[in-house]
This record gives structure tokens, C-alpha cells and sequence, in this order.
């Protein structure tokens, strides 16, 4: 257990986190040996493989550890705010939202705005899927609000309704759609790394990093809240600022990650768990360390997706649920053999 | 000092709340007792800040409440909640450090720790450090409630500021012996630390022994306040409780001692049942 423990303490997971990258970088559907890797991605001698390298491995790699930092920190937030073990980010509707617009795009407004603005083409999914998530959280948002008090339980039989909803509207939009946008949906909501560029880990960086840094503020209350919200305000804690503040957050940061890779399902719900079955619930080392156990883990799992069937690709969502689904099991199993509260 | 004028809350449309004026006392112990339903624990949640005043005002050292932070309340006040429902497990120790998040400065780990044990240790459950709070029993998760609110007093030692303990129904969930024991812990506080409490009791007994003011509420409105022996008669009982009652001096502490009886016994039967047990004790 000792051994466990140190394995979980920060500086650890940083160095693993960094070892998996490092190691992920060598890994890829064009294999090369350990000297040829560090020449290509240091020297321009091999034009192809130094653009493989630095242009797309490594912005993939980064993308993947900032995604998975994102949803499982976010994820962290949702569970302490609902003060409910099986909360995630689905909750607060930011999925379904982001599901039914990047459907919308990819359906209707794809060939429109190709048509008018070709260089947004390629950005317009991940654009509608952006606003369509934070649209369905606010929407979500404000239908559990009362005399500027927000109803957590409201909120999330709120949420649970908006996605049905929007589920029922996406499958309007399959029903609708051929066999190419058929296809393209499909793979968005399995989500993919496949197409990650500079420009995109320009944008996340920020949004993760801030987000990730400002939700950590929250560490004493979330805790706080885990009494309860009435609790919570006997111990001075701003409730309605947190709550507020935790979800704009929450929605941002998913919203962003979404938007670029489809939807990656199980990151946000099995890493705080896995995490606070191991090391108990004090979200000031949850909020800490859940990213950079996310990050670790959809590293390793992109890692696995691009080379288990190379030269094709998994899609990531298809190896988190496969990995999360049995682990989710075990946890609860755990939880009824411990007798213990998770 | 907190001084309550004329307050009303509202719950939704009804009126819970329909007037009430008092004082609590650094330390002193204000209890207020009542039917279910007569609004007891909206009073307290209007006294703590946690329900909005539909009318009248609150002053806290003269300091109107609305204008308080949660913060500044939380550093002025601990409250002991009923009994609190979590769903993720939690060490006894991580609950009660939850107490010292009021301070403003970061505490040294070294004060933290201490804070948590000299708590613990006050309502003997230092053992219990590294327990999850979800296993304890009903009574034991109350001491441990109780050892944060400690942990809340102690934090933030400010000696010009009067600190306030708000009890709901403290002795819910515990055997006799417990009760007395947090009764003569919270007595300890008030003796020691001036502190003021404010509790919401159904035992009127344990009122009579406890309180130095007694808030009789009915129907939303303090109908009797006053000490404990001035206004425990079996009149204002009956126009507060809606029962009979038999008022003689506690055989020990010489406080009132509240014999209750259910509506249907007559007073014939009364007094022939009082003399039987004078016979008896004989």
C-alpha cells in the first residue's frame, strides 16, 4: 500500500505522465528505432519522419494529455458539486448539447459553410459543438434556477431531460443524414485524436490550464460541500458563487475538449473514482491529481487506439469504455465487499 | 449580541415565521421549544442566514446580518445541523479539519492537526480520527458534528468578537448519557469561552436544566419567553404544547420538572394517581 501511495503522490504521477508521453512518442503506426525517433524529432535531415514527428505525434500526444486532464478534472468538480459518486459531465447536458450541434454541422451546415467560408470547413464542427454545449448548460443551468438559488437536484433531473431531448433531435439529424455523414457522425461521437494540430493545443492549453487551476481554488469548498450545501454555508463557504463558477468551468473546459476530439466517454467519471477509492475524498489532492491521471490515461489509451490495428485506428471512445466499463464494475464490487461509501 | 426584531420568513407562500423578538446573550443559553410545525428550526435557519428574512431584521453586534458574508457569519458562528447525509466516505479527521476553513490565513499543518485533536478530545472521540464518518452511529457522527463546530470556535481566535454556537435539536440520536455529556460540553463552552447558544429542543426537561431563556413558540409566534422558572407553567405548557402537565421542583437541580400527560386523563384520576405515588415513595 506504501508503495501504492507514493505512486500516487504528484511529483510521481508528473514523471509518469511524462515517461508515458515520451514513451508514446516512439510508438505509432510507422515504427522506428529509439535513435531514429530522437534524430527525427530533434534533426530535419529526414524531412518525412521529422514532420511526423513534430507536426503530428507530439501535438497528438499533448492534445490527448490535455483532453484527458480537462474531462477528469471537470468530472472531479461535478461529482463534489452534485455530491453524487455517478455525476459527470454528461449531467450538466454539455455532451448531448455538443452531440446534437456537431450532428447539426456535420448534416446541414457543413456544406454551407464550405461553400461560403472554406477555410472554416474543417473548424465548423468543432465550432458547433463548442456553443452547443455551452448553450445546453446554460439552458440546463437557468431552468434549476430560483430566486438566485440553484437547485442541484433540479438541475440534474433538468439535465437528464435536455438530453434525452437532444438525443431525440440527433436522431432526427442520423435519420435524416447519408452514408458519408452517417460515418462521420458515428466517429465523432467515438471520439479521435487523429486530427490534432498546433492550432488546437494553442487553444486548450489556456482553457485547460486556467480552468484546471481556477476549479482547484474550489478545493475547500467542494469538501465543505460534501456535507452538503446548507453545511457547506455554517462553515462560510460562498455556495452560489462556487456552484455557479464550478459549472461555467466545467462546461468551458469540456466544451473545448469535446469540441475537437468527439465525444470521449468514462474519463470523467472513472478517474475521480479510481482516485478516491485509493486516496480517500479530499478534493485538494483530487482536484490536483485526477488531471494528471487523466492525462496519463488517455495518453496510454490514444497510444494503444493508433496502434493496436495500425496502419488503421481505434477510436479512443471505443477503448475508454471498453477499459472503463470493466473497471466501473470492479469498483463497484469493491465498494459492496468494503462495505464502504464511495 | 444578536438582537431579533420582528422577523418573518416565508416559505414559499406560507408564512412559517410570523413574528418573533429576542435576545441572545454571549454567555447565555437561549432554547426555544414548541409543537412540530410551530417553525423552531426556521427560526434557526433565519438566525444562522441560511433562509432570507421575509421581514423585521437581525443584528449581530449591531451589525445588520444581510450584510454579512457567509464568511464573516461562518467566523462568528458554528451550527450543529440535525444530522448531515453524505455519499462519499470521509475521514473523522477531514470532517472536523472542515471547521479551521473559516480562517483567513493559511494555518501551519502543526495548528490544523492540533485544532482537530484538542476537538476530538473534547467530545472523546480522538480515537476515532481516521474512521469513516459514514460507519459511525447516529450519536457518535453527532459528537464528531459537534467536534467541528468546535474546530469553528477555536479557529479564529478573535478576542473582541463574540462567538455563537447554534444547536438543532442536539440530543436527537443520543442515550441519555451522551446527552448529558454534550449538554455539559456545550455548558463548558458557554462558561469558558462566553460563548451564546442558541438551541432547538424537544425535550422541555432537558430545556428546564439547560436554558437560562425559554422561547415558547406556537403557530409561527414566541407566545412565553422568559427563564425557565418564571415560564414553565402548566398553563403556558398546555397553551404551547396542547397537553396537561404537572410542574413540581426537580427532586436535584431545583429547576421546574415537567411531569407531561396524555388529554384524556381527567383530574380525578390525576390527583389520585399523584397520591399513589406519594404513598409509593413513602
Amino acid at each position: 500500500m506504501d508503495r501504492l501511495k507514493i505512486c500516487l503522490s504528484l511529483p510521481a504521477l508528473l514523471l509518469i505522465l511524462f515517461i508515458s508521453a515520451g514513451a508514446a512518442l516512439f510508438f505509432g503506426a510507422y515504427s522506428m528505432s529509439l535513435t531514429e525517433a530522437l534524430t527525427a524529432l530533434f534533426q530535419s535531415h529526414n524531412e518525412a519522419t521529422h514532420f511526423l514527428m513534430l507536426h503530428i505525434r507530439l501535438p497528438r500526444i499533448i492534445m490527448a494529455a490535455l483532453v484527458g486532464a480537462g474531462l477528469a478534472v471537470s468530472g472531479t468538480a461535478i461529482q463534489g458539486l452534485f455530491r453524487n459518486p455517478l455525476a459527470d459531465q454528461t449531467l450538466i447536458g454539455v455532451t448531448s448539447g455538443a452531440m446534437l450541434f456537431a450532428v447539426l454541422s456535420i448534416v446541414f451546415f457543413g456544406s454551407i459553410i464550405a461553400a461560403l467560408a472554406p477555410f472554416l470547413a474543417q473548424a465548423s464542427v468543432a465550432i458547433f459543438a463548442f456553443l452547443g454545449g455551452l448553450l445546453t448548460t446554460y439552458l440546463v443551468y437557468i431552468l434549476s434556477r430560483r430566486q438566485g438559488k440553484t437547485n442541484v437536484v433540479t438541475m440534474l433531473l433538468a439535465g437528464i431531460a435536455i438530453t434525452a431531448f437532444a438525443g431525440a433531435i440527433t436522431g432526427i439529424f442520423i435519420y435524416l443524414s447519408d452514408d458519408q455523414q452517417l460515418r462521420d457522425i458515428t466517429f465523432w461521437s467515438l471520439g479521435s485524436f487523429s486530427g490534432a494540430n498546433w492550432i488546437q493545443v494553442s487553444i486548450l492549453v489556456p482553457i485547460v490550464g486556467v480552468g484546471t487551476i481556477l476549479l482547484m481554488r474550489y478545493a475547500k469548498a467542494l469538501n465543505a460541500i460534501l456535507l452538503g450545501e446548507g453545511e457547506a454555508y455554517y462553515l462560510g463557504v460562498p455556495v452560489e458563487k462556487v456552484k455557479t463558477r464550478t459549472i461555467l468551468l466545467t462546461a468551458l473546459i469540456v466544451g473545448v475538449c469535446i469540441s475537437m476530439t468527439g465525444i470521449i466517454g468514462f474519463v470523467g467519471l472513472i478517474i475521480p473514482h479510481f482516485l478516491r477509492l485509493l486516496k480517500g475524498t479530499d478534493y485538494r489532492y483530487l482536484l490536483r491529481s485526477t488531471p494528471l491521471v487523466g492525462a496519463i490515461f488517455l495518453v496510454l489509451a490514444d497510444t494503444l487506439a493508433r496502434t493496436i490495428i495500425a496502419p488503421a485506428e481505434l477510436p479512443i471512445g471505443i477503448l475508454t469504455a471498453m477499459v472503463g466499463a470493466p473497471f466501473f464494475l470492479w469498483l463497484l464490487t469493491q465498494r459492496q465487499n468494503k462495505r464502504m461509501a464511495i | 449580541m444578536i438582537n431579533v426584531a420582528h422577523i418573518k420568513v416565508k416559505k414559499g407562500r406560507t408564512e412559517i415565521l410570523k413574528e418573533a423578538t429576542f435576545r441572545i446573550e454571549p454567555g447565555k443559553i437561549t432554547v426555544v421549544v414548541g409543537k412540530n410545525g410551530a417553525g423552531k428550526s426556521t427560526m434557526l435557519e433565519a438566525l444562522t442566514g441560511s433562509n432570507p428574512l421575509s421581514g423585521g431584521s437581525i443584528h449581530w453586534e449591531g451589525e445588520a446580518m444581510e450584510k454579512m458574508s457567509s464568511k464573516t457569519m461562518a467566523i462568528r458562528r458554528a451550527v450543529l445541523s440535525q444530522s448531515v447525509k453524505i455519499s462519499f466516505s470521509l475521514r473523522v479527521g477531514e470532517l472536523v479539519e472542515m471547521g479551521t476553513y473559516v480562517s483567513d490565513e493559511p494555518l501551519p499543518q502543526i495548528k490544523i492537526d492540533s485544532l482537530i485533536k484538542s476537538a476530538l478530545q473534547e467530545v472523546e472521540m480522538q480515537d476515532f480520527i481516521d474512521r469513516d464518518f459514514t460507519t459511525l452511529s447516529g450519536g457518535e457522527q453527532k459528537r464528531v458534528l459537534l467536534a467541528k463546530c468546535i474546530a469553528q470556535l477555536n479557529c479564529c481566535c478573535w478576542s473582541n468578537v463574540n462567538k455563537y454556537l447554534f444547536l438543532d435539536e442536539p440530543t436527537a440520536n443520543l442515550d441519555v448519557e451522551q446527552q448529558f455529556k454534550l449538554i455539559e460540553l456545550v455548558r463548558k463552552l458557554v462558561r469558558r469561552r462566553n460563548v451564546g447558544v442558541f438551541a432547538v429542543l424537544h425535550d422541555i426537561n432537558l430545556a428546564a436544566q439547560f436554558a437560562d431563556e425559554i422561547l415558547m413558540l406556537r403557530d409561527g409566534r414566541i407566545i412565553k419567553k422568559g427563564s425557565p422558572q418564571d415560564i414553565l407553567t402548566p398553563e403556558n405548557i398546555k397553551e404551547t404544547f396542547d397537553i396537561r402537565a404537572i410542574v413540581t421542583p426537580h427532586p436535584v437541580f431545583g429547576c421546574p420538572h415537567i411531569t407531561t400527560l396524555p388529554k384524556h386523563i381527567s383530574e380525578s384520576s390525576i390527583s389520585s394517581f399523584t397520591k399513589k405515588s406519594i404513598s409509593y415513595e413513602k
